[in-house]
């Protein structure tokens, strides 16, 4: 099993969820509870930032899905920021751009919070 | 004949003429004082022969033999004291007398005659069974010695009996003159008495209680007894016949040296009855417990059944069973029997588990008999206040692991004895290997379970792919998956579109397993009836996301590639629903391109996303141009070093081999990729399709 690690930081009314390591099938439960953890605790404007995220797969990729409807219903979002390129790759293909705010620093993405 | 032996008022019948005559003809000889020694053998025979056939109906009407122990006592002691009665009544009534000096004693009054008649049949219907009572305490424990010794004792008792008969000797140990034979004779049968005496292995096996009743009981049953004969029998039984007084005064022998043993036995077990208890119910709780485990494969339920069975046998006034954690340090409490709710919520933390952690370094159990204040484990009296005796005892595992504690506290201090441990040890052992393999099997189970499910899920993407590659004059196919153990969600297909369209289809379900395969299947019945409808890739992929994403979890979504070539023009149009690029080699340009037109996975959006950014792209294509539809299973390949088998070198290979059949391209990637990744296992699936224009 590969190493995975998710350390969490907040600031003020935003989460940044810092990705460290492998995010694959097995991994993944854990970057669930993270996120779970802040939904439970009604923190809903989330920066998952992956300037340590050596890989990510499908598995890796669906559990954003699975929670940004719900997110987004709470007036919050998931941004995703300081990808290299290798994991900005495997998020373009599948058209991810598309769909989230993708940044190149986690400041942008506050930033872009602190807009509204 | 024999059906007259068996019908019983036949024999009551001929024993009671028997009878009858014996008793006339002991009448006749008092009245006429006559004896005519022929009639007078002839009585002794009747009386022989009628005591016999009594034996044979006793057994006939009534199965003494069946009886227990306990059965046979009471039964014993009710007949003797039968027999009391009745001789009591009749010499109140009758006021026998006999005339003493001499043998046998003779009736000196009528009634004694009479008394002496009755007495001798009461003395054969009650010694008969009395005997047959002590047999069944002798055969508890049968052995090929206790038949030999039974027969010599009744068949020496005949001998006796006729050799004072025909003597006319008193059997009294007296050796001399005639009475040498009856004598020797009796000699032997107390020989033989001596030795049955000590068959009273029925002792051992009462409980402690029945040892002390019984014990008590018998001084009186023993001096009840020693009396009897004097009592009743001495003068009266001989008076009317010899045979019968050998008989009886033998039995009563048995009767007095038998009790006499047998209290004296049941003294010397009263010390260690308590303690012979205790053992005979641990064996059995043993059995129980072994029987009970040994069904129950239910983890919860054995833990429960391994503190309920331990209270019962250990008299403990609370046992509970601490296991450990599975994934953090110290014990959490599996099962218990009588702590109170409170208790249970108020055990103590992994940090101050002292007692137990103490037990599980030194892996041996321990007995802690009084906790005064000062004491290290007194701590415990603060989690639970009725200790005043603990004892705990690690369970541990085959491989030396320990896996818990079992408890069990008594209120009073000094409640446990060594005793008590190796009670608790071998629960504990037999607990330990129950709970392994419920846990082994509980394991085994679920692999089993995951095995078939993978085996379905790789069954079922087998069907989904085609089984032919189409074949035309315009175009060469070939196509490849190699599946890696996980199964992936790979999926390709080929659908023969109007107008000598082919169309081409590539697609990766995310995640693995039963419902990737099972995704699979619905996209493809979906894709396969909306190809009749619509041609065009673009608007295939539209309708095809509006299905799927309402079936679609939303963790889960669908990579697609798809193109429809018309081969006699040479036009091939394609979509990329966040699939891998075509790669497209450009036999004019020698190169290898990675198209990747825009466009998202489908079930990732419902619709108005998806079909904005979906574009459609068109490739016009030359002879000998290549089309490689591929999976990320091929990029995402990596080798021992971590390195990834990367498009490029795909793009790299293909160019180079470009001139080659598709059957010689498939062959040299897939020796590329096994070389490349050196044994190494597949991440994921890996599905090529190679598109060569002719």
């Amino acid at each position: 099993m590969e190493n995975f690690e998710v350390i969490r930081e907040d600031r003020k009314d935003i989460s940044i969820l810092r990705l460290k390591g492998f995010l694959d099938a097995h991994t993944a439960p854990q970057f669930e509870q993270a996120i779970q953890d802040l939904m439970g605790e009604k923190r809903f404007k989330i920066i998952v930032s992956m300037s340590s995220l050596n890989y990510i797969s499908s598995a890796g990729l669906g559990v954003f899905m699975g929670f940004i409807e719900e997110i987004r219903e709470n007036d919050g979002d998931i941004k995703l920021s300081n990808m290299s390129d290798k994991v900005f790759k495997v998020f373009d293909l599948l058209g991810f751009p598309a769909l989230y705010q993708i940044y190149r620093e986690e400041t942008e993405a506050e930033a872009k919070y602190n807009q509204k | 004949m024999t059906k007259l032996f068996s019908s019983v008022k036949v024999l009551i019948a001929l024993a009671s003429i028997l009878f009858l005559y014996s008793m006339l003809y002991d009448m006749f000889a008092y009245f006429s004082d006559v004896s005519i020694p022929p009639l007078e053998y002839l009585s002794e025979a009747a009386m022989l022969i009628f005591a016999l056939l009594y034996y044979h109906i006793l057994n006939l009407e009534y199965n003494l033999q069946n009886k227990s122990i306990q059965e046979s006592l009471k039964l014993f002691v009710y007949l003797l004291g039968v027999l009391y009665f009745l001789v009591i009544v009749l010499h109140l009534v009758l006021n026998p007398s006999f005339s003493p000096g001499q043998f046998p004693q003779l009736p000196e009054t009528f009634s004694s005659v009479l008394y002496s008649n009755l007495i001798t049949l009461i003395a054969i219907l009650l010694m008969t069974p009395l005997f047959l009572l002590i047999k069944n305490l002798i055969y508890y424990k049968r052995k090929k010695r206790t038949d030999f010794l039974l027969k010599s004792f009744l068949l020496s008792s005949l001998a006796c009996a006729v050799a004072t008969v025909i003597t006319q000797a008193e059997p009294n140990l007296v050796f001399e003159e005639a009475g040498i034979y009856n004598n020797s004779i009796l000699l032997l049968v107390l020989v033989c008495i001596l030795f049955v005496s000590f068959y009273n292995s029925w002792i051992t096996y009462l409980s402690r209680k029945e040892k002390v009743t019984y014990f008590l009981i018998s001084i009186f049953v023993v001096w009840a007894i020693i009396y009897l004969f004097e009592f009743a029998f001495v003068a009266a039984v001989p008076a009317h016949s010899l045979a019968i007084g050998v008989f009886v005064n033998i039995v009563w022998y048995l009767m007095v040296i038998y009790a006499i043993f047998a209290s004296f036995y049941l003294l010397l077990h009263l010390p260690t009855a308590r303690v012979f208890d205790r053992k005979m119910s641990e064996v059995a709780s043993m059995h129980d417990l072994s029987r009970a485990i040994s069904t129950e494969f239910d983890f919860s339920k054995l833990v429960k059944l391994l503190t309920e069975m331990t209270t019962r046998v250990i008299g403990s006034d609370s046992t509970w069973l601490e296991l450990r954690q599975k994934t953090e340090n110290g014990l959490y409490i599996a099962s218990s029997h009588n702590l109170s709710t409170d208790e249970i919520k108020n055990f103590p933390a992994s940090e101050q588990q002292l007692l137990s952690s103490h037990i599980l370094n030194i892996k041996r159990p321990l007995i802690i008999n009084e906790l005064p204040r000062n004491h290290p484990y007194a701590y415990v009296k603060e989690w639970k206040k009725d200790i005043g005796s603990i004892i705990g005892v690690p369970l541990i595992s085959g491989n030396g692991k320990s896996l818990g504690i079992l408890y069990a506290t008594k209120k009073q201090p000094f409640g446990f004895d060594p005793d008590d441990q190796a009670m608790l040890e071998a629960y504990a052992n037999q607990g330990i290997i129950a709970l392994d393999n419920a846990t082994l099997l509980k394991q085994s189970f679920e692999r089993e379970r995951l095995e078939e499910e993978l085996r379905i899920a790789r069954d079922v993407q087998q069907r989904l792919l085609p089984q032919t590659t189409p074949k035309n004059k315009y175009i060469d196919i070939e196509a490849l998956t190699i599946t890696a153990y996980e199964v992936g969600g790979d999926y390709y297909d080929f659908i023969k579109l109007p107008n000598n369209h082919i169309g081409f289809i590539i697609g990766d379900v995310s995640g693995k397993g039963t419902s990737a395969a099972f995704y699979m299947a619905e996209a493809k019945g979906i894709i396969q009836s909306l190809s009749r409808s619509f041609s065009n890739p673009k608007e295939l992929l539209i309708r095809t996301n509006e299905i799927l994403y309402e079936s679609l979890e939303r963790k889960t979504f669908i990579s697609m590639l798809m193109a429809s070539m018309d081969c006699k023009k040479r036009l091939l149009n394609f979509a990329r629903a966040g699939h891998c690029p075509l790669l497209y080699y450009n036999s004019t340009d020698e190169q290898a391109h990675l198209l990747q037109p825009s466009g998202i996975g489908v079930g990732l959006e419902r619709g108005q996303i998806f079909n904005k950014t979906l574009i459609e792209q068109e490739v016009r294509c030359n002879p000998g141009d290549i089309f490689v539809f591929y999976t990320d299973g091929l990029s995402e390949a990596r080798n021992a070093k971590g390195e990834e088998f990367g498009d490029d070198r795909l793009c790299h290979i293909v160019a180079k081999n470009a001139h080659k059949s598709m059957t010689e391209m498939k062959q040299i990637i897939i020796d590329t990729i096994l070389s490349f990744l050196d044994g190494q296992n597949l991440a994921d699936d890996l599905t090529l399709l190679l598109v060569k224009s002719k």
